[in-house]
């Protein structure tokens, strides 16, 4: 028992130390900076040039429980391309210490497709706006 | 324009998300960082011994955990903050809450990034005149200071039937349970109830409805009731970013039973609370009575009521100005005359009132489905922010009791609470000028005869009569001509203390409030642990201690007190207020006693004896046995026998619970256990068990034990049909409401300075529906002038097919600090005569393309170092002064 939480923590130990390595995100937080400030945030842009991931995660639980982009993937400091398990810690806690626990070494979406997080099949078909409710 | 109908809503549907607009900031604006990073080798973490031995804290490799509660909204998600090292480092939910399960939202896992944050404030500072800049001061000397200051404001003011007139305490639902309990009992003790706080502005009227319909402030239910719904009925509420942890629960359970469970969102504005919905009932702001009545109508038409429930357990009031004496109360009347009442209220009538998308069937279809499923509803301040509040609260009240959606598995009617602590601390607390601790109230002879006695002051200690609410506090420092002509006999204010909140930019119609404040013949004491508008308009503002930086308890929506621990050093010469309080005592005991009015004299006594229990305890330790002190006198001594009764709930059984106690909680068993989660009803309710033996009411299964019914039964109130105070009209022809965005917290004085946070919404917007940006020329992201009666704002504009509000409506968020985009300088200040509750969600404007769209930059208040001292940016800067 006291081998295993000594794995754990040090599994942890090494994840939790990741946040210090950030990523470069591809176009420069700069050259972001200098757009207009209609086209700075994440999911406008991504929306254009991900049109595939934007619509992923707008179909997803995490997107109508509004669970944005920088939540896992962080700001221009703190920027990750591929997300630490320490950001699903926040919510997920106990979800990541089992998964370690039971395969040591793999992350959330090797089982739950990125940017969906469903296990079986896909987000959630309809989410509704103005239009479908006949409004003015 | 040259630009059709539909080429323009491609376009604005393609703007969508990108009118959401701006960023400009990212922080560099004040070129720091968002967490200063603490002096190599400096160990932050301070966790009290007992603390340190309870289920409270954990250690886990080189983090060590504190369990407490989010202070975000009123969910009351439970959280454990990690500091590595010695430093917060990061926040994670509690798995075994039954509140958020572990689930967090942005605000919630990212605070700790404000414990060490440059612009806080760590030193006393203050200024004699508001012309002159800030000195640091010790706080010997500010305490010295503060007693002269409010002996002056006493005795230039006068003694009446509510005490000293010229003295006033602003508070909050975000301070802790114990800091508002002190605090009331402290002016109390001086003399004087002019005692108010923020949660006028956010839940006065759910306390009148239930105080109406129930006889007694609160909920009968709780959360749990989601998860067993199969209707949830949302009013009034942007759930989904308000309460994003609930609204996770709702989506929850809506998708894993899309057929079974239905989502009602009823709002004039589309918001992402629909996007899960079924329907959408969007109606004209202001017209929810016809709506909600006309429900009731069809539940009775069509004999959907549960005949049994409201023949058992309910009867029927109506108060008639004039007639009846007591507002409360009023008379009863019956069923049939309630049923008369009602049928005025046609589905076809209430359509046409409505507008928007309702139409009658829309209406039989709703009120069909509420009466024969279990239903949950929830609202805020669409319904509370009104100048019929309480009744709107007592209509959707009265749909729960006409169909027994009460008491049971998955139906209630519930209120969400907007702050963490405004059930808690301010409800129960007594922080308003009417109310006294544990459910009592100041005009009752006998509560505060009770009370003098727990706190060992002289009988008549606290004056009878309430004082000033909050828009007449603030008119009563303001002292204009006009605002004498509307509050006959007003007297002026001349000291106020503001504690954890800034009125002067979450009041409504608040140019003449921030004149008031500017003047020199007001004394301002704010404590806060930034610099906010209100600061910048005070003589002394005192540091105090961040959340975790001190220990107390919060009471969240659901009747359910959470305790947050000491965990965190705080920075600098930073304070609690328990601590302040009890040291501002002694000193102004000393100060007292040689004033020459016996009547002023006699006070000395009663304010030392006030802080007297606690002084040791300051002594030694105001982190966490201070707070211990005050929450043992609070709960054990002031709640007990109460029905919102918090006597089991001790500190150390707060610890052990990961998701707090929920009242009534008369004995440690029952609070180890939880307390009680649906109040009311016999065997599950100790209190009603109880009062059931003893009224020998064997065979009733809930009984309604709220002190103002004495016929233990729930009153259904005929309430009739009335609009908002300031209809639009041909000059102002728009409505306008206003709210909150998720990433930020009111005024953003703390999500501002997050830089995850304010990297996305860095400033405000106007949301307008499409059809009327194309009649006005407006594009998404232009400019826009909106003008009310009362202020102007210029704000870029956001134009959605998806969201947004109705027809002739605008929409903007209150969060954003610059002069030009605060918009409560527009919104109206008229309020229910019943809750005093002020009307910030309907008023007119009207709203003209101002320039087209440009680079927008967040403004935060934040003091500079000057000649001579500290001053606020926006007390150098031209462009962000107000008043000129």
């Amino acid at each position: 028992m006291k081998a295993k939480v000594f794995i754990l923590s040090a599994g942890f130990a090494v994840m939790l130390s990741s946040l210090s390595f950030a990523d470069q995100h591809p176009l420069p937080p700069d050259t972001i900076r200098s757009l207009p400030p209609q086209q700075q945030q994440c999911r406008v842009c991504h929306q254009q040039v991900t049109p595939k991931v934007y619509k992923e995660w707008a179909h997803s639980k995490h997107a109508i429980a509004n669970v944005r982009c920088f939540q896992c993937h962080g700001t221009f400091e703190d920027f990750h391309r591929t997300p630490p398990l320490t950001k699903c810690m926040a919510c997920h806690y106990n979800e990541v210490e089992t998964m370690q626990k039971n395969k040591p070494g793999s992350v959330c979406w090797d089982c739950h497709k990125e940017h969906i997080f469903e296990f079986h099949g896909h987000g959630v078909k309809k989410i509704k706006t103005a239009k479908d409710f006949g409004v003015k | 324009m040259g630009i059709g109908r539909r080429e323009f809503l491609k376009k604005s549907a393609a703007l969508t998300a990108a009118s959401l607009v701006g960023i400009n900031l990212k922080i560099k604006a004040d070129g720091k960082l968002g967490v200063e990073e603490a002096t190599a080798g400096e160990n932050l973490a301070q966790i009290p011994e007992e603390v340190k031995r309870s289920p409270a804290y954990k250690k886990e490799g080189e983090y060590e955990w504190v369990r407490g509660v989010c202070r975000f909204c009123g969910t009351g998600c439970k959280v454990w903050l990690g500091l590595k090292n010695g430093k917060p480092a990061v926040i994670r939910g509690e798995k075994n809450s039954v509140i958020n399960f572990g689930f967090l939202c942005m605000k919630g896992m990212l605070f700790y990034k404000l414990f060490r944050h440059p612009d806080r404030l760590t030193q006393p500072l203050y200024r004699k005149s508001k012309k002159e800049p800030f000195k640091p001061i010790s706080w010997e000397k500010a305490f010295d200071i503060i007693a002269d200051e409010m002996i002056k404001a006493i005795k230039k003011g006068e003694w009446g039937p509510m005490g000293w007139t010229g003295i006033a305490y602003y508070g909050s639902g975000q301070a802790l349970t114990e800091e508002t309990y002190l605090f009331q009992k402290f002016w109390r003790c001086l003399g004087s109830n002019h005692v108010e706080g923020n949660p006028r502005l956010c839940m006065a009227s759910a306390v009148g409805g239930y105080l109406t319909s129930f006889g007694t402030d609160e909920p009968a239910g709780g959360y749990a009731d989601f998860e067993e719904a199969d209707t949830i009925f949302i009013i009034g509420s942007n759930t989904a970013e308000c309460h994003p942890i609930l609204y996770r629960r709702i989506m929850r359970r809506k998708l894993s039973n899309p057929k079974e469970v239905m989502v009602i969102n009823v709002d004039p504005r589309v918001s992402p609370t629909s996007k899960i919905a079924d329907i959408h009932l969007q109606f004209k702001p202001g017209t929810d009575l016809a709506l909600l009545n006309a429900i009731a109508n069809v539940i009775i038409q069509e004999g959907l009521y549960d005949k049994e429930f409201v023949e058992k357990y309910c009867s029927f009031h109506k108060f008639t100005k004039g007639k009846d004496k007591v507002p409360l109360i009023g008379h009863q009347v019956s069923f049939e005359e309630y049923k008369e009442f009602v049928s005025k209220y046609t589905p076809e009538y209430a359509a046409e009132v409505c507008g928007g998308n309702v139409t009658p069937e829309l209406i039989r279809k709703v009120a069909r489905r509420f009466a024969t499923t279990k239903t949950v509803s929830i609202w805020t301040m669409g319904l509370n922010q009104r100048t019929r509040g309480v009744w709107v609260n007592n209509l959707v009240t009265n749909l729960h009791l006409l169909t027994g959606n009460l008491g049971k598995d998955g139906a209630d009617a519930l209120s969400l609470t907007g702050q963490p602590n405004a059930c808690g601390g301010v409800r129960e607390g007594g922080g308003l000028c009417h109310i006294l601790p544990g459910h009592r109230v100041v005009k009752n002879p006998k509560h505060r005869a009770e009370l003098e006695k727990i706190w060992g002051v002289p009988k008549g200690t606290i004056p009878p009569k309430p004082g000033y609410h909050t828009v007449k506090m603030f008119s009563a420092i303001s002292y204009t001509e006009e605002d004498k002509k509307r509050f006959p006999g007003l007297k002026p204010i001349y000291f106020i203390w503001v504690n954890e909140t800034s009125p002067l930019q979450s009041l409504p119609n608040m140019r003449r409030f921030r004149e008031g404040f500017a003047r020199d013949d007001v004394f301002v004491v704010v404590t806060d642990i930034f610099p906010t508008r209100t600061s910048e308009l005070a003589n002394m503002i005192l540091p105090c201690a961040f959340h975790f930086e001190k220990t107390g308890v919060y009471g969240c929506t659901e009747r359910r007190s959470q305790l947050t621990p000491k965990a965190v050093k705080a920075p600098g010469q930073a304070m609690p207020e328990l601590w302040m309080l009890v040291q501002l005592g002694q000193v102004l005991a000393k100060k007292l006693r040689k004033e020459r009015d016996p009547k002023l004299r006699a006070r000395a006594k009663t304010i030392y004896q006030c802080v007297a229990p606690f002084i040791e305890a300051a002594k030694r330790d105001p982190w966490w046995e201070l707070s211990k002190k005050v929450w043992e006198e609070y709960a054990q001594r002031v709640t007990k026998g109460r029905d919102s009764t918090l006597a089991g709930a001790t500190y150390e059984v707060l610890l052990e619970r990961p998701d707090g106690v929920q009242w009534p909680a008369p004995t440690v068993e029952i609070a180890r256990k939880g307390g009680t989660l649906r109040r009311f009803v016999v065997g599950k309710d100790p209190l009603a068990t109880e009062f059931a033996k003893k009224h020998g009411l064997t065979d009733w299964k809930i009984i309604d034990y709220g002190h103002l019914h004495k016929d233990h039964k729930f009153w259904i109130w005929l309430r009739p049909y009335k609009g908002p105070a300031e209809p639009p009209d041909a000059e102002y022809p728009f409505y306008l409401s206003t709210g909150r965005v998720i990433d930020h917290w009111h005024t953003g004085s703390m999500t501002g300075r997050i830089r995850e946070l304010a990297g996305d919404y860095p400033h405000t917007w106007i949301e307008i529906n499409p059809k009327d940006a194309q009649r006005l020329g407006i594009q998404p992201g232009d400019l826009v002038l909106l003008e009310t009666r009362r202020g102007r704002n210029i704000l870029p504009a956001r134009i959605s097919t998806e969201e947004g509000p109705m027809e002739g409506m605008v929409f903007v968020y209150w969060y954003d600090q610059s002069k030009d985009r605060m918009i409560n300088f527009c919104t109206i200040d008229a309020f229910d005569p019943g809750s005093k509750q002020p009307e910030f969600k309907i008023c007119a404007c009207r709203i003209k393309k101002y320039a087209p769209a440009k680079p927008l930059k967040q403004f935060l208040v934040k003091l500079e170092k000057v000649s001579g001292g500290y001053l606020h940016n926006s007390e150098i800067d031209k462009s962000q002064k107000h008043p000129v």
